[in-house]
C-alpha cells in the first residue's frame, strides 16, 4: 500500500466513522420522506420571506446577462418549475416546488439575444409536458412536448434527421422505453401523440424523411427490398421499388449533415460488387440521374446529399466537400475543409449554402460554430466564430437540419456540458443566413445523461418556416424529452 | 464523421441492469429493509462527490423516491443498489443537480448552514482532491475508495467499460499522487 492508498484508506474510514452516526430518517408510510418534508417546510417559509425571494428572482431574470453564477446557487426560484401559460404550474417530478413562486410569464415576441456575453445557466426543475416557461438565461419562450418514462427518450433521431413535416404541422420523434419503441408522430402545438409508426425496415431510425409537399407523407428506403417506402400517417403504406438494375439499396455512410428539403434524394444502388448512385425525384417516383459511386479516401462510399435549391447535390466527405450537379457529375468545386457538422440551406438571395462547424483549418482563419460555404464559388465565410467575435467552436456541436425553401434559418446545439458555461457553451442557436446573425435561444440542459447513450447527444430541428426550433434534453433528469422553442416573427 | 447508430441494442438497454427473479413483495418491507441497509454509506458516497453532508443526505433522500417508485422493476435486478449508486454518484457529480438541491435544502434550512463534517482535516483535503478531479475519475475513486468496489462492478454501476474504469482509476490515481507530491 502506497501513500495515496494510506491516504485515501485513512480518510474513507474516518468518513465511516462520521456516516455511521447518521440517523437514518423514518420512511412515511413506506416512502422516504423527503419531499414530503420538504412541502412542510416550505410552507412554514414566512410570507415576507417568500416574497423577497420571488423579487429576486424577478429582477434577476430580466438582468440575467449580468448576474454572477452563484446567484443562481441561493435564489429559491432557479430550484422551482416555471410558471405556467396553460394554467399548471405542477411539475412532473417535482411536486415539492409547487410552491407559490411565479416566474415571469412566457413572453412570445421577446427580442432574441444576439449578444457575445456569457449567460451564467440558471438550473430549472423538471417540467410538465405542455407547460410553457420562460427559459431564464435567454427570455425566450420554451414548452415541454413530450413526457418520456424514466430512463427512456422521446427525441429527435438525430439533428440531421427530418423532425418537422413539410408544413411544421407534425413532428416525427423516436421514443425508446417499454411502451411501444420507435417513431412517434406527435403535434407540435399540444404534444399529443398523433400516431405510432413501425418504421423498424428502415435502413437507420434518422433515415427518415417527410414528403416535401405532403404534409402526412413519409418515406424510407428498404435496403433489402431496394425500394422506397411511403408511410401515411394514419393510412396507408406502399412500396415503391426503385427503377432500374439494383440489388439493395441504402444512403451510405450518412454523413453528419442534414440535406436540404425537396424531391431529390441521392441514394447508393448496389448491384454485384459495383455501387451507383441514382438520383430519385420522390415526386415522380422516377430515376433522373444514375452513375458510378466515387468512394471516399478511406475506400467507403458515403452518398451525396441535396442542395436546399434541388439543383444538386453534396458529398461531405471527410475532409473535403464536392459540388456534384443534378446528375451527379462534379461541378468542379471542391473544398478542402473538415466539417463536424453541417447543414444545407439557402441564403437570401437563393443561392445554395453549407453551413458548417470547423474545427481545424490550415490557415487557421476559417474555424468556427457556423462557417457559411458557398457550393457555386467554394468562397467560405465565418459566421459564428474567432472573426466574429465568437469563442473557439464548442465540442459536440450539431447542425439541425435546414428549414423550407422560404427559410434562411439553421439551427445548431452544442453540448461541451461546461462546468461554468461560456458563450456558446451547452447553447441552441438560430443562424439567419439572411443577415449573417447568430441568435442565442436557451441552455439545453442537457446534463450528466451518459445513461442514455448515444441519446445524450442534445438535438435540434427547425420548422420549415422558421417559427420553431426544437431540441432534446434530460432538464438533468431520469428521461430524455422534446422541447419547443417558439421563435418571434 | 459517420453517425449511424443501431436502433435497437443501445435503444433497449439503457438504464437497465441484468435482470434476475425478482425480489419478494417488491414494493413492502423488502424497500424498507434496502432503505435501512444502504442509507448509510450512501451518504458517505454523497459525501465524497459532493463534499457536503446535508445535500449529501438530500440526494440520498431523493435517489430513494427514485427508488421507492421504480421498486417494482429495480427489484428485479440483480443489484438495485448499483442502479441507486448510478443516480447518486450522477446526481453528486451533477453541477446543475447539486445547485438545485443546494438551492432547495438552504430554503429548507432557513439559511442555516449545512451540518458540518467532523472528520480530521486531512481527510477532508483528501477527499476535497478526489471531488477536484474530472467528474468520471472522482466518481471510479469514490466508489473504488469509499465502496471498496472491484473494477468490474464500478463498471456496472456507472455503465461504462471495465478497461474505461481502469484509465480513469491510474489518472485519478497519478493525479492525486502528483498533487501530495507537491504538498510534502
Amino acid at each position: 500500500m502506497d501513500e495515496l492508498d494510506r491516504r485515501l484508506s485513512a480518510a474513507a474510514e474516518s468518513l465511516r466513522r462520521e456516516v455511521d452516526g447518521i440517523e437514518v430518517p423514518h420512511l412515511v408510510d413506506g416512502r422516504p420522506a423527503a419531499k414530503q418534508a420538504r412541502n412542510r417546510d416550505r410552507s412554514a417559509i414566512p410570507l415576507v420571506a417568500a416574497a423577497v425571494l420571488v423579487a429576486v428572482f424577478a429582477v434577476g431574470a430580466f438582468l440575467v446577462a449580468r448576474r454572477p453564477a452563484d446567484d443562481i446557487v441561493l435564489t429559491e426560484p432557479a430550484s422551482t418549475p416555471p410558471a405556467s401559460t396553460t394554467g399548471s404550474t405542477v411539475p412532473a417530478t417535482s411536486p415539492s416546488t409547487s410552491a407559490a413562486t411565479p416566474l415571469p410569464p412566457a413572453d412570445p415576441i421577446a427580442p432574441l439575444v444576439s449578444d457575445l456575453e456569457p449567460r451564467p445557466l440558471t438550473p430549472i426543475a423538471p417540467v410538465a409536458r405542455g407547460d410553457a416557461f420562460t427559459e431564464p438565461d435567454f427570455g425566450t419562450t420554451v414548452t415541454k412536448l413530450s413526457d418520456a418514462e424514466t430512463g427512456a427518450v422521446i427525441a429527435p433521431a438525430s439533428s440531421t434527421s427530418q423532425v418537422y413535416n413539410a408544413d411544421g404541422s407534425l413532428l416525427l420523434l423516436y421514443r425508446t422505453g417499454v411502451v411501444a419503441p420507435g417513431h412517434i408522430i406527435v403535434d407540435p402545438t399540444s404534444g399529443e401523440i398523433v400516431d405510432t409508426l413501425d418504421l423498424s425496415s428502415a435502413t437507420d431510425i434518422e433515415d427518415i424523411a417527410w414528403d416535401a409537399t405532403d404534409p402526412n407523407l413519409l418515406r424510407y428506403l428498404d435496403s433489402s427490398l431496394a425500394a422506397f417506402v411511403e408511410v401515411e400517417v394514419g393510412g396507408d403504406t406502399t412500396v415503391h421499388p426503385i427503377p432500374g438494375e439494383c440489388d439493395a439499396a441504402d444512403f451510405g455512410d450518412v454523413a453528419g449533415a442534414s440535406a436540404g428539403r425537396n424531391s431529390l434524394m441521392a441514394i447508393a444502388c448496389r448491384t454485384g460488387d459495383t455501387v451507383d448512385w441514382i438520383a430519385y425525384d420522390t415526386a415522380t417516383r422516377t430515376v433522373t440521374a444514375r452513375r458510378p459511386a466515387l468512394t471516399s479516401t478511406n475506400g467507403t462510399v458515403d452518398t451525396p446529399l441535396t442542395m436546399s435549391s434541388g439543383r444538386g447535390f453534396v458529398l461531405v466527405d471527410d475532409d473535403e466537400i464536392i459540388v456534384l450537379d443534378a446528375g451527379l457529375e462534379p461541378t468542379g468545386v471542391v473544398v478542402d475543409v473538415e466539417v463536424s457538422a453541417a447543414a444545407l440551406a439557402l441564403d437570401d438571395e437563393g443561392r445554395d449554402v453549407l453551413v458548417a462547424t470547423v474545427f481545424d483549418d490550415a490557415d487557421g482563419d476559417l474555424i468556427g460554430t457556423a462557417v457559411k460555404i458557398d457550393l457555386d464559388t467554394g468562397e467560405q465565410q465565418v459566421i459564428t466564430g474567432q472573426a466574429t467575435g465568437y469563442p473557439y467552436p464548442p465540442t459536440g456541436t450539431t447542425i439541425g437540419v435546414a428549414g423550407g425553401a422560404d427559410s434562411t434559418l439553421v439551427a445548431i446545439i452544442t453540448s461541451p456540458e461546461a462546468s461554468e458555461p461560456g458563450t456558446l457553451d451547452d447553447e441552441v442557436l438560430v443562424i439567419d443566413l439572411a443577415n449573417d446573425t447568430t441568435f442565442r435561444l436557451a441552455h439545453h440542459r442537457m446534463f450528466d445523461a451518459d445513461e442514455f447513450g448515444n441519446w445524450s447527444t442534445p438535438y435540434v430541428a427547425i420548422a420549415p418556416d422558421g417559427s420553431s426550433v426544437v431540441f432534446s434534453s434530460n432538464f438533468g433528469a431520469d428521461a430524455v424529452d422534446t422541447y419547443l422553442i417558439s421563435l418571434p416573427d | 464523421m459517420t453517425i449511424r447508430r443501431s436502433p435497437t441494442t443501445s435503444d433497449q438497454s439503457v438504464g437497465q441492469p441484468t435482470a434476475v427473479a425478482p425480489l419478494n413483495d417488491p414494493a413492502g418491507s423488502d424497500f424498507d429493509t434496502f432503505y435501512r441497509a444502504h442509507y448509510r454509506t450512501l451518504v458517505g458516497l454523497g459525501i465524497v462527490l459532493c463534499g457536503d453532508k446535508g445535500v449529501a443526505e438530500e440526494l440520498v433522500q431523493e435517489a430513494f423516491v427514485k427508488v421507492h417508485d421504480n421498486w417494482n422493476r429495480l427489484s428485479s435486478y440483480d443489484d438495485p443498489l448499483a442502479w441507486t449508486r448510478r443516480v447518486l454518484a450522477n446526481s453528486a457529480t451533477s453541477r446543475g443537480r447539486r445547485r438545485t438541491t443546494e438551492a432547495k435544502l438552504l430554503v429548507r434550512l432557513r439559511s442555516r448552514p449545512s451540518p458540518d463534517l467532523d472528520i480530521p482535516v486531512s481527510d477532508r483535503e483528501m477527499w476535497d482532491l478526489v471531488r477536484a478531479l474530472p467528474r468520471r475519475q472522482a466518481q471510479v475513486l469514490a466508489l473504488r475508495y469509499w465502496d471498496d468496489l472491484a473494477n468490474e462492478e464500478i463498471a456496472r454501476v456507472l455503465e461504462i467499460g471495465t478497461e474505461s474504469v481502469k484509465t480513469h482509476l491510474t489518472r485519478g490515481r497519478s493525479t492525486l499522487r502528483t498533487q501530495l507530491e507537491g504538498q510534502a
